[in-house]
């Protein structure tokens, strides 16, 4: 499945009360990836994946499924998708089996079969002994499994997450971040929203950042952190680096120097320069931004600011 | 899909243990109820407010009121006069109420009157509704103390026309003599007995059986009553399931396997047919409920039950169920938790019942303007109609009409309900008001 997002915006209220949600976004993405969706709170990114599933519909643009603009709207697709969304809950007095079967049947999943991968999915997750309980009766992560199993229960093409990893122990998180591999593996195109910037580095493929319903950044997660690479010179002392053209600045650590380059300036030009001063240094290497500080510089503020922010609006 | 959501709704509706105790235990309940008012009305009730000051007629084949000295004594034939009964008791010597026990010896609000020479001179008033009956006295009521009372059929209420009056101006009379005999004594301890009479279809008087007349008047009651209970009950039950779903939040999950239409059709169509069955298990209660009482009571109860009136109120009955679930869902998705979604649907539920508020008039007759207007407008028509059709004849062209408008209105009912249930399902937080709901309807989503 090929999913394409062409030009999309949403805005909800009028006049005074006009807010975009979604301003002008495109993106593409297909079979067998982790798309990671990132940006804080309010961005924008529920929005875009409730259009995207045709929950809501968008005021401009379209929305490609395999090339057709119509297709999201069809029980078929409803059928080949999984979501999990970040608001999200359980029937809580009723059994995990019957729930689980309710939502298979839901996606057209024949209620034999569905009942097989049921016991398959819980047994995977270790819930199998739980199959006849309440939902009340069951822990949080408990639940946040269930519904993991009641997403990709019909075995769809499509599976999208919002936050899977909130509530769940590192030995759970381990689980849920094998099962999403494995979806991966199965030819399925996965869409991950979270801001635990650890799991996006371990498991996106291509990542999508949204601020303020805008597009901010776009592309494979190697890409995006080779565009904000930045280097690492150990040298003598702080006089070696003046009068360098090719440095726009320096941050300084134990280390050493964290040089960041000029725009247009590359690392042979640095090398040279270098060189050609006879200037002493004992190390020279280059430093992978870790996808949280690309998020800090890019949104302004870290990925667990800005929920705290959130809620704290939100309370 | 609809059919998959309509199931789940039905089967964890049935399944519910308020589900088997109202479905088994309150139709005894409602019944008992009914059962008492409609006993009250019967034998208690005077009849009509409007027909307080209407005369009644006397046929006094006995000769015992218009004997010298009596009420009627005077009275000229045809012609209305007032009976003086307030100050009764007191003008009966000591040891005769003694005799009478004096608890029967009340003063009553003074009555009119018309003396008739037969009961045909009267029967045209009694058609017009311009009396409120006629009594006849046998000239045996000494002996028998039996007397006649004929009433209009439509009159629901007429065949419980009051003798307790004429029970006194009677015992008063014969306690005027100076030596009684023992029939005399027994008139005068006892009220008179009545055998009712109606004119039929056919313009002939029939003798009324009163556990058959109780019946037509519970039975129509029962039924209109069941179906709003029914609705109360259900439509608490599809609350509760649309506030279940917005608070564990499972509500955007099943939107992204269904249509926000579909799901809203589901639930609707999944109440109403635990609706239907409940009402099925009641209406199967109800009618072996005349069986009961000709066992227990060794009467035959003559109640035949009209197989096209019960279908015609089965299709409002489930056009009602429609047209109130939709609005109700609608409504109800607007909430974020089971109070919420309750607070707004309860106008919905208020207009189911406002037919129940005037069932004295659907009852007592059915064909004039409140009924007739209550059973046209869709808001109160399920009910309305269906106490309309138990309690006499309704102009087919008027049932028709009453479908007719109710189903256009289910159509809007319908739209709208869908419009609010794709705006509700995603909203959280307070309830909205007046205009935020006005702006969805406009806007659609």
């Amino acid at each position: 499945m090929e999913i394409e997002l062409q030009n999309v915006s949403k805005t909800y209220g009028r006049g005074a009360n006009l807010k975009i949600a979604v301003d002008n976004v495109s993106w593409k993405s297909g079979g067998g990836e982790i798309f990671g969706l990132l940006g804080p709170n309010g961005a924008g990114k529920t929005t875009m994946i409730r259009m995207m599933l045709d929950i809501i519909r968008p005021d401009q643009g379209q929305i490609l499924l395999d090339g057709d603009a119509t297709a999201n709207r069809t029980i078929e697709f409803k059928r080949r998708i999984g979501y999990l969304p970040e608001e999200r809950g359980l029937y809580q007095k009723r059994k995990v089996m019957d729930v689980l079967l309710y939502f298979a049947a839901l996606k057209g999943f024949d209620r034999a079969a569905a009942k097989v991968k049921a016991m398959e999915l819980l047994e995977r997750f270790e819930l199998a002994h739980c199959a006849n309980k309440k939902i009340h009766d069951l822990s949080k992560g408990m639940g946040q499994k269930i519904q993991i199993a009641s997403c990709v229960l019909h075995d769809p093409d499509l599976v999208v997450l919002d936050e899977p990893f909130s509530g769940l122990d590192p030995v759970n998180t381990r689980l849920i971040r094998e099962t999403i591999l494995d979806l991966r593996a199965a030819g399925k195109l996965v869409f991950l929203s979270t801001h635990m910037m650890a799991e996006v580095e371990a498991l996106c493929d291509r990542i999508f950042m949204i601020n303020d319903g805008k597009q901010v950044l776009y592309g494979s997660l190697d890409e995006i952190r080779k565009s904000y690479t930045k280097y690492e010179v150990q040298m003598d002392h702080e006089a070696e680096t003046h009068g360098l053209k090719s440095i726009e600045s320096i941050t300084r650590s134990a280390q050493g120097q964290c040089i960041h380059l000029k725009n247009g300036s590359s690392v042979h030009d640095l090398m040279a320069e270098l060189a050609a001063g006879q200037r002493a240094f004992h190390r020279f290497e280059e430093a992978r931004m870790p996808i949280e500080d690309i998020f800090v510089e890019v949104v302004g503020k870290s990925p667990h600011d800005a929920v705290a922010e959130t809620e704290g609006a939100s309370s | 899909m609809i059919r998959t959501v309509a199931w789940h709704e039905f089967w964890f509706t049935v399944r519910k243990k308020s589900y088997y105790l109202v479905t088994l235990g309150m139709p005894l309940l409602v019944l008992g109820y009914l059962g008492i008012i409609t006993l009250i009305v019967l034998m208690m009730v005077p009849g009509e407010i409007s027909k307080m000051n209407m005369p009644t007629g006397i046929v006094d084949q006995s000769g015992i009121l218009t004997a010298a000295g009596a009420p009627l004594a005077d009275a000229p034939i045809g012609e209305e006069v007032e009976v003086e009964l307030d100050n009764f008791a007191e003008e009966i010597p000591e040891e005769l109420r003694k005799l009478a026990g004096d608890t029967k010896l009340k003063s009553e609000s003074n009555r009119k009157v018309i003396l008739l020479e037969n009961i045909d001179s009267g029967r045209p008033s009694l058609e017009d509704k311009t009396w409120k009956g006629i009594v006849v006295i046998p000239d045996d009521y000494i002996e028998s103390g039996k007397v006649e009372v004929y009433t209009r059929r439509s009159d629901l209420f007429g065949s419980a026309l009051k003798t307790g009056w004429i029970s006194q101006m009677l015992r008063k009379e014969i306690l005027k003599k100076t030596t009684l005999t023992e029939n005399e004594v027994d008139r005068i301890r006892n009220f008179a007995s009545p055998t009712e009479y109606e004119i039929n279809e056919q313009g002939e008087f029939e003798e009324v059986n009163l556990l058959s007349k109780g019946l037509s008047l519970g039975i129509p009651l029962a039924v209109a009553g069941l179906l709003v209970l029914a609705l109360m009950m259900n439509a608490s039950a599809l609350l509760a399931s649309i506030a279940e779903e917005k608070e564990n939040k499972v509500m955007e999950v099943i939107v992204s396997s269904v249509s926000s239409d579909q799901l809203l059709f589901g639930k609707v169509l999944g109440i109403v047919c635990a609706g239907l069955l409940q009402i099925t298990i009641w209406m199967a209660m109800v009618s072996i409920i005349p069986i009961i009482l000709q066992t227990a009571m060794n009467e035959f109860v003559d109640y035949d039950v009209n197989l096209l009136q019960l279908a015609i109120s089965g299709i409002f009955m489930v056009t009602g169920f429609m047209f109130y679930g939709s609005l109700l869902a609608g409504m109800g998705s607007l909430g974020s938790t089971y109070k919420d979604c309750q607070q707004l649907s309860a106008a919905v539920i208020i207009c189911a019942c406002v037919p129940m508020m005037f069932f004295h008039a659907f009852l007592s007759d059915p064909n004039t303007i409140a009924p007739r207007t209550l059973s046209m407008i869709p808001f109160f028509s399920p009910v309305g109609m269906t106490l309309r059709l138990g309690s006499g004849d309704v102009a087919m062209w008027e049932v028709g009409l009453s479908f007719l408008i109710l189903v256009v209105a289910t159509w809007f009912a319908v739209k709208i309900a869908a419009r609010l249930f794709r705006a509700g399902t995603l909203m959280r937080g307070k309830i909205p008001g007046i205009r935020e709901i006005w702006k969805v309807l406009i806007q659609g989503s």
